[in-house]
């Protein structure tokens, strides 16, 4: 199934490019009603580069660059968290992960 | 094994006859062991030469060991356990919880995805019997080429990128074998299982860099 990028409302499932520079501009822990939840993609050895950008781009709607971004950061780094927002829309996001033969978990934000 | 090229309508890629009738029992094979067996046996198709039990590809199919599971634990098996696996890292109940609600419809999915490629493979619609992944269907076949590649390097001890290149250097060296003692008869299946591995990563890659947008379509 598709997903295209949603726009920034609370409580809403943003993509992780806006997410991480939203995080970027500032220094101090956001202040959040609740806790909220993210999808964390791991690395793993047979899975393509290729492929698994091309999942990020089809399933995220992500443009090539961006999916390419973070498909080298679950490479370099073990994992990344490729999407956040209500554990219900997390849940959706790591079954798709999980479809596509990816490995993905839901995790509380910090 | 060609590598994929577009054709009207898709992308298609030429096989051997016995290549395709292989893949088409390793497709059929991973689908049984997400518990459902496709139907229609691949005996019925094997060209009477692959049909004799003691053939080379029943040995290697017979070492997958396809044990099918279910229950709401992750299954024992771990090339199951790789296509199935937990969507909690850290939270045990969360992901008994959630593999519960999600796990039925995942392996439904996953088998959807397998019978797609094992009826092309079954039956190549392309030109000079090639088969062909039609515009729409790439993302069936990709990941159920994800999902055998996944439960081979199961069988095959991957866990790690080091343990990864050691099957592709093991594949590799398959072609200078000819003039050593005889290999075990496991020594030969694992040779086996490590060259269909390498196979069908290069078949996959061929196959996205043949689709439309890698060359820069977005």
């Amino acid at each position: 199934m598709l997903r295209a990028p949603t726009t920034d409302r609370a409580g809403s499932a943003v993509p992780a490019e806006q997410a991480e520079q939203a995080e970027q501009a500032t220094s101090a822990p956001e202040a959040v009603p609740e806790r909220g939840w993210r999808t964390v993609v791991w690395n793993d050895p047979v899975n393509l580069m290729s492929y698994v950008t091309y999942v990020f781009r089809t399933y995220f709607g992500h443009p090539e660059a961006v999916a390419r971004r973070l498909m080298l950061q679950v490479h370099r780094e073990g994992r990344a968290v490729v999407s956040r927002g209500p554990r219900e829309q997390m849940e959706v996001d790591v079954a798709a992960m999980h479809s596509y033969g990816l490995w993905a978990t839901v995790e509380q934000e910090d | 094994m060609e590598a994929f090229a577009p054709v009207p309508g898709g992308v298609a890629s030429r096989l051997e006859e016995n290549e395709r009738v292989v893949l088409a029992r390793l497709f059929a094979d991973t689908a049984e062991l997400l518990g459902s067996p496709l139907t229609g046996t691949a005996e019925d198709d094997l060209p009477p030469d692959l049909a004799t039990p003691a053939s080379a590809e029943d040995a290697v199919l017979a070492a997958l060991d396809f044990e099918p599971g279910a229950g709401p634990d992750a299954p024992a098996d771990p090339a199951l356990a790789r296509l199935l696996p937990p969507m909690s890292a850290d939270d045990v109940e969360l992901a008994a919880e959630l593999r519960g609600l999600t796990e039925q419809s995942l392996r439904d999915t996953k088998v959807g995805h397998l019978q797609q490629v094992w009826r092309e493979l079954r039956v190549p619609g392309g030109p000079d019997g090639a088969v062909v992944v039609r515009g729409g269907t790439e993302r069936a076949w990709l990941s159920a080429l994800t999902d055998v590649r996944l439960v081979l390097a199961a069988r095959l001890g991957v866990e790690d990128d080091a343990d990864a290149e050691a099957v592709y250097a093991r594949a590799q060296l398959g072609p200078l074998r000819s003039g050593e003692p005889a290999r075990s008869r496991e020594e030969e299946v694992t040779d086996a299982l490590a060259t269909m591995y390498a196979a069908l990563t290069w078949w996959q890659e061929s196959l996205l860099e043949a689709l439309p947008f890698a060359e820069g379509g977005g």
